[in-house]
């Protein structure tokens, strides 16, 4: 075939802008019955066009309620953040949320069962082509835990693409005294929803393809570390999870079925045809952490952060300098090794290749060995 | 003065036709013949001249020749001759001269001679049928100049009616000739052939001028004397010269004169130049060029007539039922058009013999094989090959046609975006068909189809689907006025999705529809005012709505098999088409039709009131193997008018009802492979479709443009919807995820055609509405909180070109131009934060529209030579499809991706595509 031809295309489209004047209130969180606190975060929906990212819910008050009349008061932390620290729940009776906002209205998540995970048996990796996937594997021999939804963080450590040895300081260059920017940290929650199920099979048995490091990718390149959560859901709050999987993450295949809103399990206490959105869930959630270093991984040569990167050799006399150190566009790495003379030409670089905090954060995480 | 001017005209009429006789006549007389005796004349004519006279002497001794005659034919000489005298003579084989007293000889026997000892020469005074059929002059037409005497004769054309009946059939390959009109010329009163070729019409005794109009072939006038019932059996000449770029119509008042309102009718030479994606004709594309008929999109073949879904079609392929019509995403339609002979889509008035859909009729017929050579025919393609071979297995009796397409389409799927980088896909099909006609009386048909499917996208899932189907039928000429057909078939419809990834978790995902039919046609021409229709059939449904099971041994995979479904659908029709008088007709039909959902079946049972959700269940009941779970029964109606105000413009008036009992499960835009379909059962109600038209049709420029307007409002009750993120697939209580919709459709239809001449095609503009309502208080959900929301291929305005300009008999070129309104969609209103990413709250359904669709396609049909005796003749079809490259949107969509929430908007032909096609035929 000599002609070569593009026959589907897919472009971005902006909607036309539709006024309404939603506010819709957000619940996301989870009854942790466990060491672990829970924690609840409540935000409002904005316009599609609207530029503001998280507009949180202040000063509303949260209760845990159990069927037996016991409740758990939320403590706001801000930012829209609720929580409580571990709690001590009864595995035989449902609990539910109440929500009081600051505007005197009433919100109640249905009462929901207790799911205790299974503890995570191991988390795997396999090398192929396209990179290392990691596994998160479970079984539960009762089988009743059959509907598993998952999370991750993934935290890695990364040197700076070139170290700076020299500083600008005052007009003039000297030996850098410490360089707190050359190893840095960086994490990256999962962003869609992780959803398996083993309803259709004899034994309750999970190997979840969690995520997929690219191959060769800079996130391995000294430590890397992932954090896998576990929680079972009861059924129905699958079917929530999963259209919202649909709707928002596996739509727009040929065949991929209409959108449409799905409501949780939120309520409001007034009027009841008000969009609630979120899902309340409940129950024992486990994790485990893994470390990987590049030593591990057969085959895996990393790259760099940034790919750009390279060093600019400038001369070294006080209005050049000036003019490339004095902003914050280029770090001065080293003296040029091949310039002769009697003043070494200088290197520099862009700020990012020699500033890993422009990337990430140079405090070391609490659970970094 | 009148009778003057007849005379004269009449006068007129013979010196025409003697003087074109006398051209092609060499052998001429002269001589100067004074007080001659016949003897004396035959021995100079004998002597000068080839012809041999034959007479008897005695009889003729009275004559006395007075002529003076200067090289003049034989013929004008004799007519002097016998000008005023009761002689008549006869010329035969341009040699034999047989002369007689009172009786005219006729040189060639009457047609059905052999089955009818009658005498064959007529009695004086109806013989010369041109004096009495017409006041007009009579065309001279080539060798169907010839009088045919039909029935029993009898010295007096007794007063009365008569029926004429026979089949008409082309000459060349003895294929029937369906479609054409047949009509008397004094009388107006006619009809068409049925699929098989087959006529009948009721005219008064006496003599007539038969027309015949086929489709592809050359007009014919008939001169017939009807004497009683009899047989008429015409074969056709083709039209040569144009070959195949021409749509020459036969159905040139056909649109007028039927009764029906909203029926299509394409033939393969009027689908074949229709430019197509890949260029290759393509049944389904074409019909998505008519007026009322719309697709969800360019991938998909499900076709929405008159506001109806995809499912609501009845497709039949000679008699067979096909589920999934489209091949490769929809982008072809599973017919191989060098097989296919014509199609006929019914919009609004569904002949009762139809049944079982409840929107309209695609009925697609096959080319019956040649029955007199073998010939075939193949095309390359870009994407596509096909071969059609035909021929007779019993010479004049019995043929076949065989076609078979196969694909090379993996390059295409290479070329779609990066995420269908592995994906697979290739089809094939095969249709085989043979017919035998044993006697006049009988004739058998077989038809054999299969279709399969398989592709996967981009991962280890494999899907794959197919249609077979075989049907076989016997027709059975009763008698002139009564004929039928005896029809069965079975029909089966798969599909399977084979899943490997996970080793742990792999599968086997199946689903088939299998029917068994049996049914009976009969047409009965009672008299020329009534022709009834009458027939009764079953349908036998076996369907496994769905297994899942585990392949490969390391499967974990617990086995799930959806108890299979059984039902029997049957009905009984009985329609007149009552000529109240020539301008005025109506066609009335009832059908019955009668559901039985059958055991061995479980039942699931709901709280009363309540809605029907999985909480609600109260137990099970368990039905025996056979037994009838329940039962649906009720009339459908068809009912149409027809009056003419003028020759050239008639109005209709028509109202039907259609019952459906087998349901399409699927909540995509578009028809896609792993749509499963459900029976009826105790929860889910058939659905019912009524419709009331009324249409306008006037010819222009002698009956060679074509223009109408029609409107129609329909109803739809018990249409399916679903439950927001029902799952369809392996569903063991799927009335918990059903929502019982009503829907109303509405439109205008404009069509302006011109079949004829250089420049042929069709522009229509429709105007529609479909608009849905979910608003059932039972069921616990409803959408758009109860409001009518338009349905997802609601385009209100749709305007369709289809062109084509003969430029010489070896190269013509096509356009086709498509625009219509942006089908609605459901758009996000808001944002919001969950589950680690921003995600979209959707607005109600439907509530807003992707851009408008606007598509010209372009082709060249260039042609070898046009000699009729050669080996081969081939043709080259070049085009482009979207000529404009314009991106048209197939969906617009939003999706979460890496935290943010992006908006795309996705066309399936996202350019121009270019494409090239050689077709040889042989």
């Amino acid at each position: 075939m000599f002609i070569t031809l593009s026959v589907a295309c897919k472009e971005a489209y902006v909607p036309p802008i539709i006024s309404s004047n939603n506010r819709y209130l957000v619940v996301e969180g989870f009854i942790n019955n466990g060491a672990d606190s829970t924690q609840f975060h409540l935000t409002r929906s904005y316009k599609l066009d609207d530029s503001a990212s998280l507009q949180p819910e202040l000063h509303a008050i949260l209760n845990i309620e159990g069927k037996d009349n016991s409740s758990y008061p939320l403590v706001e932390l801000g930012s829209g953040y609720y929580a409580c620290p571990g709690l001590a729940l009864n595995n035989a009776i449902k609990y539910r949320l109440h929500i009081r906002t600051s505007d005197g209205k009433q919100y109640l998540s249905d009462f929901v069962e207790l799911k205790t995970s299974p503890p995570i048996d191991s988390i795997s990796w396999v090398r192929n082509n396209d990179g290392l996937q990691i596994y998160c594997n479970a079984h539960d021999d009762q089988g009743t835990s059959r509907y598993y939804r998952f999370q991750y963080d993934e935290t890695w450590q990364f040197n700076a693409v070139f170290y700076s040895g020299l500083e600008y300081v005052h007009d003039s260059l000297r030996n850098r005294a410490v360089n707190n920017m050359f190893t840095c940290w960086k994490t990256v929650s999962s962003t869609n929803i992780l959803l398996a199920s083993t309803a259709k099979l004899s034994k309750d048995v999970v190997q979840f393809p969690v995520v997929l490091v690219p191959s060769n990718s800079w996130m391995i390149s000294i430590k890397y570390s992932i954090i896998v959560r576990q929680y079972v859901l009861t059924p129905d709050a699958y079917d929530f999870w999963s259209n919202l999987q649909k709707n928002s993450e596996q739509i727009g295949s040929l065949f991929s079925p209409e959108p449409f809103q799905s409501r949780g399990n939120i309520h409001s206490v007034s009027d009841s045809n008000e969009l609630v959105i979120g899902y309340v869930s409940a129950g024992t959630m486990r994790q485990q952490r893994i470390f990987l270093t590049p030593y591990d991984i057969p085959n895996w040569i990393y790259g760099t952060y940034e790919d750009g990167c390279h060093l600019i050799s400038i001369k070294n006399d006080p209005d050049t300098l000036q003019q490339y150190l004095s902003g914050f566009g280029y770090l001065p790495v080293d003296y040029d090794p091949t310039s002769g003379g009697g003043k070494p030409r200088v290197e520099v670089t862009f700020t990012v290749c020699a500033d890993c905090t422009q990337i990430g954060s140079n405090t070391k995480p609490y659970f970094w060995p | 003065m009148r009778v003057f001017v007849l005379l004269l005209a009449i006068l007129s009429f013979s010196a025409f036709t003697r003087s074109s006789a006398q051209e092609k006549t060499t052998r001429l007389i002269t001589g100067d013949f004074q007080g001659w005796d016949f003897d004396a004349f035959v021995r100079m004519a004998e002597a000068s001249t080839p012809y041999r006279f034959y007479y008897n002497s005695a009889q003729l001794d009275s004559v006395c020749i007075y002529l003076h005659v200067g090289e003049q034919p034989l013929e004008k000489v004799l007519d002097q001759i016998f000008a005023g005298t009761a002689f008549h003579y006869a010329i035969v084989d341009q040699r034999d001269v047989f002369v007689s007293k009172g009786l005219t000889i006729r040189t060639e026997l009457p047609p059905g001679f052999f089955g009818n000892q009658e005498p064959q020469m007529a009695a004086e005074g109806t013989a010369p049928v041109k004096d009495l059929t017409s006041d007009k002059p009579l065309k001279q037409v080539t060798s169907e100049n010839k009088l045919y005497e039909i029935g029993r004769k009898t010295n007096h054309i007794l007063p009365g009616e008569g029926v004429i009946s026979g089949t008409i059939r082309n000459a060349r390959t003895g294929e029937p000739v369906a479609g054409a009109a047949v009509y008397s010329d004094k009388s107006g009163a006619g009809g068409a052939t049925d699929q098989y070729g087959y006529y009948s019409i009721r005219l008064p005794r006496g003599p007539h001028i038969i027309n015949v109009q086929g489709l592809g072939m050359r007009d014919g006038r008939y001169q017939v004397v009807l004497y009683s019932d009899g047989k008429l059996d015409i074969d056709l000449r083709e039209q040569v010269t144009t070959l195949r770029e021409v749509v020459v119509s036969a159905e040139k008042t056909v649109n007028l004169r039927r009764v029906q309102l909203g029926v299509e009718h394409l033939d393969i030479k009027t689908i074949k130049q229709v430019p197509t994606v890949m260029g290759e004709a393509d049944v389904l594309r074409v019909v998505l060029t008519l007026p009322g008929v719309k697709t969800a999109g360019e991938a998909s073949t499900g076709l929405n007539v008159r506001g109806g879904a995809a499912d609501e079609n009845l497709i039949l392929f000679n008699d067979a039922t096909i589920y999934n019509p489209s091949h490769f995403f929809g982008m072809f339609s599973a017919f191989n058009p060098d097989v296919v002979k014509d199609i006929e889509l019914y919009k609004s008035s569904i002949p009762a013999k139809y049944g079982g859909r409840s929107s309209s009729v695609l009925d697609i017929t096959s080319r019956e094989g040649n029955k007199k050579n073998f010939s075939g025919s193949a095309g390359i393609g870009l994407l596509t090959s096909r071969i059609m071979l035909e021929g007779p297995i019993v010479k004049d009796k019995t043929s076949f046609i065989l076609g078979g397409r196969t694909t090379y389409a993996n390059w295409l799927l290479g070329a779609l975006p990066k995420q269908y980088d592995h994906s697979r896909g290739n089809f094939n099909d095969l249709d085989l068909s043979i017919s035998h006609q044993m006697n006049a009386k009988n004739t058998f048909y077989f038809t054999g189809y299969t279709s399969n499917d398989r592709f996967n996208l981009n991962n280890d899932t494999v899907y794959s689907y197919g249609n077979r189907n075989l049907s076989a039928k016997w027709k059975h000429v009763f008698s002139d006025r009564l004929n039928g057909t005896l029809t069965a078939g079975y029909d089966r419809y798969q599909y399977k999705v084979t899943g490997s990834n996970v080793p742990t978790s792999a599968f086997t995902l199946g689903f088939d529809i299998n029917q068994f039919n049996l049914k009976t046609d009969f047409t009965w021409y009672l008299s020329a005012k009534h022709t009834i229709t009458f027939g009764a059939g079953s349908i036998r449904y076996l369907l496994h709505p769905g297994s899942y099971l585990p392949t490969g041994k390391a499967s974990l995979v617990v086995p799930d098999i959806v108890a299979s479904e059984q039902a029997l659908e049957s009905a009984a029709y009985i329609s007149d088409r009552y000529n109240i008088t020539p301008a005025l007709s109506l066609d009335a039909g009832l059908r019955y039709s009668l559901y039985d959902y059958l055991g061995p079946q479980t039942i699931n049972l709901y709280a009363p009131g309540l809605p029907v959700l999985t909480v609600n269940q109260t137990g099970t009941k368990e039905y025996g193997k056979n037994k009838v779970v329940n039962t649906y029964q009720g009339p459908e109606y068809r009912f149409s008018v027809r009056y003419a105000i003028t020759n050239s413009f008639s109005v209709k008036a028509g109202y039907n009802s259609l019952r459906q009992y087998i349901h399409m499960l699927s909540n995509t835009t578009s028809m896609a492979p792993t749509d499963i379909w459900k029976l009826s059962d105790p929860h889910i109600r058939p659905e019912l479709g009524d419709q009331v038209s009324f249409g306008v049709y006037k010819n222009l420029h002698a009956n060679t443009i074509e223009t109408s307007v029609e409107v129609y409002y329909k109803r739809l009750h018990d249409y399916l919807d679903y439950r927001s993120g029902a799952t369809l697939i392996m569903n063991h209580h799927i009335e918990t995820d059903v929502l019982n919709t009503k829907g109303k459709a509405y439109g205008v239809e404009v069509m302006i055609k011109r079949l004829t001449g250089k420049l042929n095609g069709w522009v229509s503009y429709t105007w529609s509405r479909t608009l849905l309502r979910t608003d059932d208080p039972t069921a616990g959900e409803t959408v758009n909180n109860g409001n009518y929301y338009p349905s997802d291929f609601d385009q209100p305005h749709n305007v369709n070109l289809v062109g084509n300009f003969r430029v010489n008999h070896r190269f013509s070129v096509s356009l086709n131009a498509v625009y219509s309104t942006g089908r609605p969609i459901t758009l996000p209103i808001g944002r919001y934060y969950y589950g680690g990413s921003v995600r979209v709250i959707y607005a109600d359904r439907n509530s807003y529209r992707i851009p408008d669709y606007f598509r010209t396609d372009f082709s060249m049909n260039i042609d070898g030579n046009h000699k009729v005796h050669q080996w081969t003749h081939n043709s080259w079809t070049i085009g482009v499809y979207n000529l404009t490259g314009r991106h048209n949107p197939y969906s617009v969509y939003f999706i979460s991706e890496n935290g943010a929430v992006n908006g795309y908007k996705l066309s399936i032909f996202g350019s121009a595509i270019p494409f090239v096609n050689f077709n040889i035929r042989f």
